[in-house]
């Protein structure tokens, strides 16, 4: 039951005012994308490309498009991904915040630095975050097509053009603006579909970007950099365990 | 009365009395027939047959509702190792339950994950979003401390993941709305996919981690309702093979009512026809080899089945119906009625050269004072307040009077052909008896001493052990597979409701909203404690109107005081401010009141746990909290004992109680009959061997008493009620002995050959797999073969007057 009121929350726009998808330049760009199906071969192909490995860490650059404000919200931070231990999705700017996503737990650490532990059962996956995030971090950064295919209706363009951030600090500008391939997927379930109608995940020998697109024109957009799928440190490890964890009242 | 009795029973009235009993068999008939017409039928429902119990009006009224509300419920869960083939499973199941006939279906509610239901309670929520704050928000605002709540906003906003976008932000700009609907969300260890209820089921020793789709349905009749249950069972077997014939691997675990319903129902029928055809093969071959002829058999089939349609038409034109129980227990009435029949022929047998009316003048006395004595017998039965029992009485009393008006009225004209010579038999009745009186007869002072302090130790030790259980749940037999799937689905769904609640009741609908938020940290540390599973209340629905007030008040620190910085710190657009500021102002007077939340769509499915006040029964609100997976309900109810305004209605224990009052009305109401038999008696036998009369049944009451305390069979309500049965056919036996004063081997024969065709059909029902019906045979078969033992030395006290 909770599950369904996170995903109604995420439609609240749709409820509240019956505002439908507004196709906004971003979207324009991929437009072509989403009439591609994608073919097995192809998919296959691009999986052993990108070399499933049992962790992956790097830095982020998310930039999130919100009609209602006045400019884009821009942050920056770091993430490490391990198919046994989980997520750890840190924010570092403009202040700090940490999710960590492991053993149906979701932990979570505000700029007070307050800890604050969700057990996946007792919030029923009350974020969407918990539930969605989890499978999707570890399917696309270990490039499981099969687990994507599970969830998601996919298509494929293998030679796409690179999307630009409108906020100018484009990690990609620093690397020639040659083709990429680009995976749109879209929720095979209803709810989710309405909540976060389309994703695109686009790279060249790794993953560069991923963009998330909202039913009322709002659009995520995260930048991957600096990936390092090299054996975790025992530093990175610890990690997942921060100190004085408080549980949720 | 000789006189008109002989005139009444004279070879001329023949004629016209055969008459009469042919017209009252065509009346029966007739009246029969129309009742089926118009609608009687057999009545499987077993809640039908559960006692009345009254109860306050508003308590009554929870009860209705509560039980409306879950009656006649389906649960399925489809389980497989993979998540998808469980939820597509699933969906085909759903997509197969509503296709069916759509003019009169199956089940109604069909459902999995209820979306509308969520969507609703947003739309309706949303519009009172500032009448509305979880507790921590409601703290932080109490302390002034809106920049705190701002900066929370701020850490969502960056969050891809969250629900923070533009729609959300124009109108909640702290985001506060969310974390309140949240709240009203159940906690659940489901997830949703794909619109399905997803549980799983963790890995096992031989099992690894599996996957149940949930999926729920209404029966749109009765489960217990025989036509309903056999069409709500079709339309899932269907369900089951379409959904099996695609997904070979899927295991299907159901629970509901409809599934006990069914089981009873299937086990009823079994018993009904394997314990009567086994009844009235063993009574033909019995009448076969006493009398070798034919006639008397067919007398019997005529006597049986004239009492059988007098049984099934009275009762159906009392009750309407005819209760699946009642003619379990009514295959009994073959063993009775049929007495009358042997108790003709044996005198027959013995009287080779009286006409037939010279032998029913003859046993017309006995058979007389046997109605008169049996009537009391089933009145007494008649009080229990069982619409199924009474249903038994009727059934029984108009049986025997079918059989009665049957030998007094055809057997004349019928049973005329004298009988072929057949002293074998009626010689063996009077050796056995010889042997009895003979050889078990304590002669020296002793002796009579001896057997007195045996027969008094054997029922002292047998009265002490006796126990007695009236729990009415063990009146349920449930095979253990369906009892296994149930347990498993119940786990899935943490707990499940049970069928107690609490009530909680005030003059006014505030004062209910208060002391239901009052009931909440009550019941979760009652939860915490392990007592109960979950519970479901209105309370986080409908918050008082205080506690609304003050949420309005205390948001308007952030629309009316700090809206400018607030949108400064976030980032947000300026032109969303005046309609921010219209809209909390609007939504003053917005509040969240039962009538309202219950007839929008949001709150529909809620509306059986509210009780507005009734004018008819001045009772005030009520709101019913329903209980789940109740581990240690004595403790439970322990908890509000103190407390006027929360009652814990526990039905099934309400009619445990009332079952056994009655029990022990019952026992009381035997005793009483024993005594006002007795009477009846000393006009016709003098005082003395009318205590030896009675003697008879009371001996075998309390040795089948003594017999089942030793046993360790306790006792229940359908104990009794056998037992009033073995007074009723036991005191005819020492009747009919104490009626005969020398000439008694045909009497011996009759009692011999009704003890064996009662004890064959009684001591069938004793192997019943249902616990009441097993109950009653048990009772039987003890309290029979103990008054077939004792009569026969009635004989001692008529031959030889003391």
């Amino acid at each position: 039951m909770k599950y369904i009121f996170s995903l109604i929350l995420a439609l609240l726009p749709l409820l509240i005012s019956g505002s439908g998808f507004a196709a906004d330049s971003a979207e324009a760009s991929y437009s072509e994308l989403f009439n591609k199906p994608a073919n097995n071969a192809d998919l296959l192909n691009l999986s052993q490309q990108l070399s499933p490995s049992a962790q992956t860490k790097g830095s982020f650059s998310q930039y999130r498009y919100l009609k209602v404000l006045k400019k884009p919200l821009v942050s920056q931070g770091e993430f490490i991904f391990s198919k046994d231990l989980g997520i750890i999705w840190q924010q570092n700017s403009p202040f700090a915040s940490t999710l960590i996503l492991k053993d149906k737990q979701l932990i979570q650490i505000d700029s007070q630095g307050n800890i604050n532990v969700n057990h996946a059962e007792q919030a029923g996956s009350a974020n969407m975050m918990s539930d969605i995030m989890p499978k999707l971090l570890s399917a696309l950064l270990s490039g499981d097509i099969n687990q994507l295919q599970q969830h998601f209706e996919l298509s494929l363009n293998l030679d796409g053009k690179p999307l630009a951030t409108e906020a100018g600090i484009d990690l990609n500008t620093t690397v020639e603006p040659t083709a990429q391939w680009q995976l749109g997927l879209k929720p095979i379930d209803p709810m989710l579909a309405k909540a976060l109608p389309k994703m695109v995940l686009a790279g060249k020998q790794q993953i560069q970007t991923l963009v998330l697109y909202s039913a009322n024109g709002d659009r995520s957009q995260i930048e991957f950099s600096a990936l390092d799928e090299s054996p975790l440190s025992s530093q990175d490890k610890a990690r997942y365990e921060p100190s004085s964890v408080g549980t949720a009242p | 009365m000789n006189l008109s009795l002989c005139a009444l029973l004279s070879q001329k009235t023949a004629k016209l009395r055969f008459i009469l009993w042919l017209a009252l068999i065509l009346a029966s008939i007739a009246t029969g027939f129309s009742l089926w017409q118009s609608g009687a039928r057999v009545q499987s429902d077993i809640l039908a047959m559960l006692p009345k119990v009254s109860e306050s009006p508003i308590t009554q009224r929870a009860m209705d509702q509560v039980e409306q509300q879950l009656a006649n419920r389906v649960y399925l869960g489809l389980i497989s190792n993979n998540e998808q083939s469980a939820i597509n499973a699933a969906k085909l199941t759903i997509q197969t339950l509503k296709q069916l006939d759509s003019k009169d279906p199956a089940f109604i509610n069909i459902s999995s994950a209820d979306m509308a239901q969520a969507d609703a309670l947003n739309q309706y929520y949303f519009n009172h979003r500032f009448q509305l704050l979880t507790l921590s928000q409601q703290q932080l605002l109490q302390q002034g401390q809106w920049q705190q709540l701002t900066q929370a906003a701020l850490e969502k906003l960056y969050n891809a993941f969250s629900y923070a976008n533009s729609e959300l932000l124009s109108r909640d700009p702290l985001l506060l709305y969310p974390d309140s609907l949240l709240a009203l969300a159940p906690s659940q260890q489901l997830t949703v996919k794909q619109g399905v209820l997803i549980a799983t089921i963790a890995p096992s020793n031989n099992q690894p981690l599996r996957y149940a789709a949930i999926v729920m349905a209404k029966g749109s009749d009765s489960a217990f309702n025989p036509n309903a249950q056999q069409q709500q069972l079709s339309a899932l077997t269907l369900a089951f093979n379409t959904t099996k014939s695609q997904f070979k691997e899927i295991e299907i675990i159901k629970a509901g009512a409809l599934f006990h319903a069914i089981a009873a129902t299937d086990n009823a029928k079994k018993e009904v026809s394997s314990i009567g055809l086994l009844s009235l093969v063993g009574v033909i071959s019995l009448v076969w080899l006493a009398f070798r002829s034919l006639m008397p058999l067919t007398i019997a089939v005529v006597t049986v089945s004239t009492s059988l349609l007098f049984a099934v038409v009275s009762t159906a034109l009392i009750f309407g119906e005819l209760h699946l129980l009642t003619l379990v227990f009514g295959t009994s009435l073959i063993g009775i009625s049929i007495d009358y029949c042997f108790h003709y022929y044996c005198e027959r047998l013995t009287h080779p050269s009286d006409t037939s009316e010279q032998v029913i003048k003859r046993i017309f006395a006995a058979i007389t004072l046997a109605l008169i004595t049996s009537a009391i017998a089933y009145s007494a039965m008649g009080f229990a307040p069982f619409p199924g029992m009474q249903q038994v009485a009727v059934f029984c009393a108009a049986g025997l009077l079918g059989a009665y008006l049957t030998l007094v009225l055809a057997y004349p004209t019928l049973a005329s052909q004298p009988l072929n010579n057949a002293n074998q038999a009626l010689n063996l009745a009077s050796r056995y008896q010889g042997f009895m009186l003979n050889r078990f007869t304590p002669r020296s002072l002793i002796a009579k001493m001896g057997l007195s302090l045996g027969v008094t130790i054997f029922i002292l030790t047998g009265l002490l052990r006796l126990t007695a259980n009236d729990d009415i749940r063990q009146l349920q037999h449930t095979p253990t597979d369906i009892q296994a799937e149930e347990n498993q689905l119940r786990t899935l769904l943490s707990g499940g409701t049970d069928n107690q609640f609490l009530l909680v009741t005030a003059a006014t609908e505030e004062q209910v909203k208060q002391h239901l938020a009052e009931l909440e940290p009550i019941l979760e540390q009652a939860k915490q404690d392990n007592l109960i599973g979950n519970h479901l209340s209105l309370s986080r629905f409908l918050p008082s109107q205080k506690q609304q007030q003050l949420n309005y008040q205390l948001q308007g620190q952030i629309y009316l005081q700090h809206l400018d910085e607030i949108i400064a710190t976030l980032g947000l657009d300026d032109n969303i401010k005046p309609e921010l500021i219209y809209a909390y102002q609007a939504a003053g007077s917005e509040f969240i009141s039962a009538a309202s939340f219950l007839n929008h769509q949001a709150g529909v499915s809620f509306k059986p746990l509210w009780l507005a006040a009734d004018i008819k029964d001045d009772s005030g609100y009520g709101a019913i909290v329903l209980l789940g997976g109740i581990k240690q309900l004595n403790r439970v109810a322990a908890l509000f004992t103190d407390n006027a305004n929360v009652q814990l209605v526990d039905k099934v224990d309400d009619i445990s109680r009332v079952m056994g009052h009655y029990r022990q009305l019952t026992l009381a109401l035997l005793a009483i009959a024993l005594v006002v038999a007795g009477v009846i008696f000393s006009f016709r036998f003098g005082l003395k061997l009318a205590a030896v009369v009675v003697a008879v049944p009371a001996l075998a009451a309390l040795l089948t008493l003594a017999s089942l305390g030793l046993l360790n069979n306790p006792l229940t309500l359908f104990h009794a009620l056998a037992l009033i049965l073995v007074f009723g056919i036991g005191v005819d036996y020492s009747l009919f002995f104490a009626e005969s004063t020398q000439q008694s081997k045909g009497v011996m024969m009759a009692v011999f050959m009704s003890a064996i065709s009662t004890i064959l059909a009684f001591g069938l029902l004793a192997f019943s797999q249902t616990p009441a019906i097993n109950a009653f045979g048990l009772t039987l078969l003890f309290g029979i073969s103990f008054t077939f033992l004792l009569a026969p030395f009635i004989q001692n006290f008529t031959r030889n007057p003391l």
